[in-house]
């Protein structure tokens, strides 16, 4: 697919995303639209990632522009576990919603589907430290959009708990992935640089936000300290931004930047 | 668990993060030297101690979630051991020795024009058997390797015809075996090789100047507890999902803190009925 085309089309995924997103606030007799919006939506995403993949010859997980288009199809494969799982589905408008912020912002990168894959990054720790950080991010987006709705929600007592404890178990399933992911990238740093940690801003960033994730799911177990546990979540979206784009756009010294 | 511990342990664990979330800041600030010197140490020591405390103060019941509690927590003790061990008592230095092929008659010649003997020329393509650290302060020690080595060849691919884009670099680095003879071992990025102890990695490679042939930089490491290290992320990450996946449900929870509250209640009222 050309530049152009690959632009066309990542406009689409993006408003059939807003489009599927929107119809889910309808009656109940749209929900099939809001589904046929959504799945359009995920077909154009997926043909991105497929077109990505084919191009290079690998999964493409390697610039800014591979990894968040890969990211748009990630959160439909996470909300299916998560509807089944944890009875997920009012969930859904905000993985639509975020799936659409996403291809937003793909929309407005370079459409350079062709990139060198260079040998530092081939290896086989490569796909599973990054899919599994993938997954983890798409988790902790979701589960902070719920907390900051749950605030909204404090007089309805009911609501308000079943959007915390939807949080509570999506960090549950994201924080082993992010762990996953932290750790993978130790030995695959142990085996291409001679050392598990190098205290790269990026390795840095990315333990404060576990560290984060971690003080939340020991806080919420304790009474006293239960009512502070969703403003880590906060914090860990928040870090969690910031060890995606910021690090990699600014942090020169990085070792972990997308050039 | 008693509850103060636990909440000693929650600030503990509060405090780390904090104190982490600042450094990490400074850092990417551009403040340099964060990382090193005592106060990540600490950082890291309290942390541990905090971890080590949990593991004995806290008893879970349930046999899965138990066993990922202590796998977790002691895989990260057993990380940090390992990696403060190998602070303390490992080796890793750089070298870059020449690759013997890319010495051509013509840089040779270049070398003889410039002063440099046959002699040296090939000991520069001959076997080498000690590398060289240099210390913070910048005192040099010579460190034997226990085996011999050169670089045979250096083969760097690329994507493109004008060169830009690197696709594979491969060292073969050849070891002279006590028969004389050499064995050829193929040194690839992200494929270190292990001989006498040592992990040879390829860091990167350069051309020699004012000569022109090939630099090969390797780094030579000796971890005595990577096997350690190793188990303890692996620990670190099974006892996670375990935590995670086969947590305890909220209600079993709120059940056994009502349980809890109703024999507290109980024995008050037992201890007044008294």
């Amino acid at each position: 697919m050309t530049g152009t085309l690959l632009r066309f089309v990542c406009l689409a995924a993006a408003l059939f995303y807003y489009a599927a997103f929107a119809t889910t606030y309808f009656k109940k007799k749209y929900a099939k639209l809001s589904l046929i919006l959504w799945c359009v939506g995920i077909a154009l995403n997926a043909a991105i990632v497929i077109n990505n993949w084919i191009v290079n010859g690998y999964m493409p997980f390697v610039s800014m522009y591979q990894v968040l288009t890969f990211l748009g199809v990630t959160f439909a494969l996470v909300y299916v576990y998560i509807r089944y799982m944890h009875e997920g589905a009012f969930m859904k408008r905000y993985f639509i919603a975020s799936q659409g912020v996403i291809m937003t912002g793909v929309f407005f990168m370079a459409q350079a589907s062709e990139w060198t894959f260079p040998p530092a990054l081939q290896s086989a720790f490569f796909i599973p430290h990054v899919f599994s950080y993938m997954i983890s991010y798409c988790l902790v987006v979701v589960a902070a959009i719920l907390t900051v709705i749950s605030f909204f929600l404090t007089k309805k007592k009911e609501t308000y708990l079943q959007y915390q404890k939807g949080a509570y178990n999506l960090i549950l399933t994201g924080f082993p992935f992010m762990v996953l992911g932290m750790f993978l990238g130790a030995l695959w740093a142990n085996e291409c640089w001679g050392n598990y940690w190098q205290w790269d801003n990026k390795e840095v960033w990315s333990l404060v936000t576990v560290l984060m994730l971690s003080i939340y799911l020991h806080f919420r177990r304790q009474e006293k300290l239960k009512k502070f546990a969703p403003y880590f979540i906060l914090l860990a979206f928040i870090f969690e931004i910031i060890t995606l784009f910021f690090v990699g756009m600014f942090g020169g010294d990085s070792m972990h930047t997308y050039n | 668990m008693n509850k103060k511990i636990a909440l000693v342990l929650y600030a503990a664990l509060g405090i780390v993060s904090l104190v982490l979330l600042v450094m990490t800041v400074l850092a990417s600030a551009g403040v340099s030297n964060v990382w090193k010197g005592m106060p990540i140490v600490i950082v890291l020591f309290v942390f541990a101690i905090a971890l080590l405390v949990s593991l004995i103060a806290f008893n879970p019941k349930k046999l899965w979630y138990s066993i990922g509690f202590y796998a977790l927590h002691a895989g990260i003790v057993l990380f940090l051991v390992g990696t403060f061990v190998y602070t303390v008592s490992g080796t890793a230095t750089n070298a870059a020795p020449p690759s013997v092929s890319s010495f051509t008659a013509t840089i040779e010649y270049r070398m003889k024009q410039m002063g440099i003997t046959d002699d040296q020329i090939a000991n520069m393509k001959g076997y080498y058997n000690q590398v060289s650290k240099t210390d913070e302060n910048g005192t040099a020690e010579v460190i034997d390797l226990g085996f011999n080595f050169r670089i045979v060849d250096f083969v760097t691919e690329y994507y493109d015809e004008a060169q830009t884009s690197v696709k594979h670099y491969e060292a073969t680095v050849g070891f002279l075996k006590s028969d004389g003879t050499e064995e050829k071992v193929s040194l690839t990025v992200n494929h270190p090789i292990y001989r006498n102890g040592w992990k040879i990695y390829l860091m990167n490679v350069s051309e020699n100047q004012p000569f022109g042939y090939t630099e090969v930089q390797l780094l030579f490491k000796k971890d005595p507890t990577e096997f350690l290290s190793t188990s303890g992320i692996i620990l670190t990450v099974i006892g996670t999902f375990m935590m995670c996946f086969l947590r305890p449900s909220e209600a079993m929870l709120s059940k056994k803190r009502s349980a809890q509250a109703a024999k507290k209640n109980g024995k008050k009222q037992g201890g007044k009925a008294s």
